[in-house]
């Protein structure tokens, strides 16, 4: 079993979980915890020598080394963009691949185990590009992308959402460095979907820093006249200091930054003392949260709801740990937003519980991302449609059933696929057909055809039937099998629930039919074979009876069809009591009780295609 | 007696769910013994690793202590830089130094000196100093704020300004 590792690949942040002992665990950057925590900067540096940076080490030298840095990456993914470097040229995903290459290291070191497998985390509005250009930069990296998920989904994993019995309409509110990102999704039988999409790209914490910093920086400038911002030396100090208040006023409502000798004016050493109240910070930020309004506004639009529409509200990023932040989330739905897992480690987590999901090493029942919308299945004998794999089924899937003939010597088959909730074939969407041919002539019910149908991760069919006798086989791919539209579906299944009294009346009476058809055909065979084994009124008796279900048949009257079938296997039981007390053996054998595939050597209406329902379950 | 298609086919029908169901459970009873295998790995591990990490855990705490303490040392550098008092320069002198002691009894070391080549696995350019020479290129011109390590435990970086030939 393969350990499969999530990751959150980020504009200016990324981080790595995985599932040890059924919980997700952050596995922490070779560099150690620093003030940013255990995330990877996503930066990729290349030194003057030549040398590869990444991380922590590419960021902090940044400011010598600009022209061979390089952030940010993540805006360009699925572009045509180019990063040139000295006299080479790197694609967005080689540049992404560096990225995920050291937190695949990292991961080995920390697993001690190789690892080859990820599930990583993408926007919600990533176009098939950049999702491709994403899963390109894995395999660039050595790993193989087992799913890509949204990052709102993962988020929603972290909070265990996904096993809600509920609908749920999830807003995830992701506030990060410099973008905020608004997604509100649907969740419903186990599926997350994209419901509306909104955001800012020029908003984020790093505006909120910058607020406090230059409230100081002002502040100490009107005292003392020093503008420290243009010191380099007091800048780095500052900075840390401002953070420090900011992280402090998330938990106490008072604070203080405290930073003697900081500078000196006309020889005299200054001091930079400042009590912070978090009313102060908080009032100074408010016109950053003030602008989130909008996004959120514009989201719950589009998804045409309100907010008291939202069952849940998942807050993604540093920023959203501060105070303000969630007393506005919680004014504006007028409920508090989830609670429990950091918020900056958060998609993370999700992407390494869907990873669990995935090696098996987290149990869930519900399923996952991708399911079929409607049942798949094959026509049988009557017109029936045969169940291959029922509808919400998690994809990607294989089933397989054994089949068999409807007529003596018949020496092909044809496999007609169907996509629907209806009964009867006629009622579902056709979406191919195909024929195996060169089964080797044997009575009906001997020949073995295997027929497989399997979706593939990326909602591909293929179907391939197999003569089991010849090893002969045949197949069929069908690309569009779940890509039907949300509307068709719906209507599929309004359909499906509309017929299912008339349906179900119809199904029983081909089910009947073909019950009977398969008795008249057993015992005539019995018969045939037995005659010097059973008195002759006994034969004479079963014979008529079936003469007489026969003709029922070809009248197709079903009520007296049911009706016949009990007297006819009375009789036929009787034939079978002579038969024991003669040989006292259990008789025949090789006779295969599976579900035939309509015969399309023959026509619906002809009395040979019809067999016995015997569904192989 | 019943009818012996009829009784067969039951007898087979039964058969066969319970070869499936039998088969389910196979399948489940592997799942599981695979995970109980990938868990007890992991464990034996972790544990392991634990027992491993022990001296180096000792001392990442360590240095997120130390780590608390030092802007305490930078207050002073800052006092010992803006100051014109030359006693006062020798007596703040001598409290840094007790600091320094302290930090080097702790197995602290300080990273980040001018001249020494920068790296930045220990240091964080914060400008850059300009410069003709090819000698100088990369190399630290200025210490803005010491950096301190503890083994191969990086406390915090030093932040620094570095030379840099101009290529045109």
């Amino acid at each position: 079993m393969a350990r499969i590792i999530g990751i959150d690949l980020g504009t200016s942040n990324s981080a790595a979980a995985v599932v040890i002992g059924g919980k997700p665990t952050i596995i922490p950057a070779a560099e150690g915890v620093s003030l940013g925590g255990k995330t990877v900067p996503s930066y990729v540096a290349f030194t003057k020598d030549g040398q590869l940076l990444v991380g922590e080490p590419a960021r902090r030298q940044m400011t010598l080394n600009p022209e061979r840095t390089i952030t940010g990456i993540k805006r360009k993914m699925g572009t045509n963009y180019r990063v040139r470097i000295d006299d080479k040229e790197y694609t967005p995903e080689q540049i992404s691949a560096f990225i995920l290459q050291k937190i695949k290291k990292d991961a080995e070191a920390y697993l001690g185990e190789r690892v080859e497998k990820a599930v990583i985390t993408v926007p919600a509005y990533f176009n098939d590009n950049q999702r491709q250009a994403t899963k390109d930069a894995g395999r660039i990296a050595g790993l193989e992308v087992v799913r890509l998920i949204n990052e709102p989904t993962a988020a929603a994993f972290a909070y265990g959402l996904n096993k809600s019995e509920k609908e749920l309409k999830i807003l995830v509110f992701d506030f990060g460095g410099g973008t905020l990102d608004v997604t509100i999704m649907d969740f419903g039988e186990g599926v997350f979907q994209v419901i509306s999409t909104s955001g800012d790209t020029q908003l984020g914490g790093r505006d909120m820093d910058e607020a406090l910093m230059n409230y100081v920086v002002d502040d100490f400038k009107k005292e003392t006249g020093i503008d420290l911002s243009k010191d380099p030396k007091a800048l780095p100090r500052l900075r840390e200091a401002v953070e420090k208040a900011k992280i402090e006023l998330s938990s106490v409502l008072e604070t203080e930054i405290n930073l003697p000798f900081i500078a000196t004016v006309n020889n005299e050493p200054k001091h930079l003392v400042k009590r912070v109240t978090r009313a102060l910070l908080e009032e100074l930020v408010k016109p950053i949260v003030d602008k989130c309004r909008g996004p959120l506004q514009q989201a719950l639009e589009d998804a045409k709801l309100s907010p008291n529409d939202i069952n849940n509200i998942i807050l993604v990023g540093g920023p959203t740990r501060m105070p303000i932040v969630q007393k506005f989330i919680e004014n504006f739905f007028n409920k508090p937003p989830e609670r429990g897992v950091d918020p900056m480690e958060c998609v993370a987590v999700g992407a390494a519980i869907q990873a669990g999901i995935l090696e098996g090493s987290v149990k869930q029942e519900i399923v996952l991302q991708d399911v079929t919308p409607l049942t798949l299945g094959i026509e049988t004998l009557g017109g029936i449609l045969t169940k291959m794999i029922d509808r919400n089924s998690p994809i990607p899937i294989k089933k397989t059933q054994i089949f068999t003939t409807a007529a003596d010597n018949q020496t092909s088959v044809e496999i007609h696929i169907l996509q629907g909730e209806r009964p009867l074939a006629k009622d579902n969407v056709s979406l191919g057909r195909f024929i195996l041919d060169g089964i080797p002539p044997a009575p009906r019910g001997i020949p073995k055809i295997e027929v497989t149908y399997e979706i593939d991760e990326n909602g591909i069919l293929h179907v391939t039937a197999k003569d089991m006798a010849t090893n002969k086989s045949q197949n069929i791919t069908v690309t569009q099998a779940v890509r039907l539209s949300e509307e068709e579906v719906e209507k599929m299944k309004k359909e499906a629930e509309r017929f299912s009294e008339e349906d179900k009346k119809l199904k029983e009476k081909i089910e009947t039919r073909n019950l009977a058809d398969q008795i008249l055909y057993t015992g005539r065979k019995t018969l045939k074979e037995n005659k010097d084994k059973v008195s002759k009124e006994v034969v004479e008796n079963a014979e008529k009876k079936l003469d007489e279900l026969e003709s029922l048949l070809k009248e197709d009257k079903i009520d007296e069809i049911k009706k016949k079938l009990d007297e006819v296997n009375e009789a036929l039981s009787k034939v079978g009591e002579e038969i024991y007390r003669k040989t006292g053996t259990t008789g025949q054998s090789g006779e295969t009780k599976e579900e035939p595939p309509k015969d399309e050597n023959k026509k619906d209406d002809d009395k040979g295609t019809i067999n016995g329902d015997y569904e192989v379950k | 007696m019943e009818n012996r298609e009829e009784f067969s086919y039951a007898l087979f029908k039964l058969l066969k769910e319970k070869e499936d169901e039998i088969k389910k459970l196979k399948e489940e009873v592997k799942a599981l013994s695979l995970l109980i295998k990938k868990e007890r790995r992991d464990l034996e591990h972790f544990q392991k690793r634990w027992k491993e990490e022990e001296n180096e855990r000792k001392i990442k705490q360590r240095g997120e202590i130390i780590s608390s303490l030092l802007h305490i040392i930078d207050s002073l550098d800052g006092a010992k830089s803006k100051s014109n008092d030359k006693n006062l320069i020798e007596g703040l002198e001598l409290i840094e130094k007790q600091f320094i002691d302290f930090l080097k009894k702790e197995g602290v070391e300080e990273v980040g000196f001018v001249g020494e080549n920068f790296d930045p696995s220990l240091h964080q350019v914060i400008s850059v100093d300009i410069t003709n020479s090819d000698e100088n290129d990369g190399k630290i011109s200025e210490v803005y704020r010491k950096g301190y390590k503890i083994k191969d435990f990086l406390i915090r970086p030093a932040y620094v300004k570095v030379y840099k030939k101009e290529v045109n």
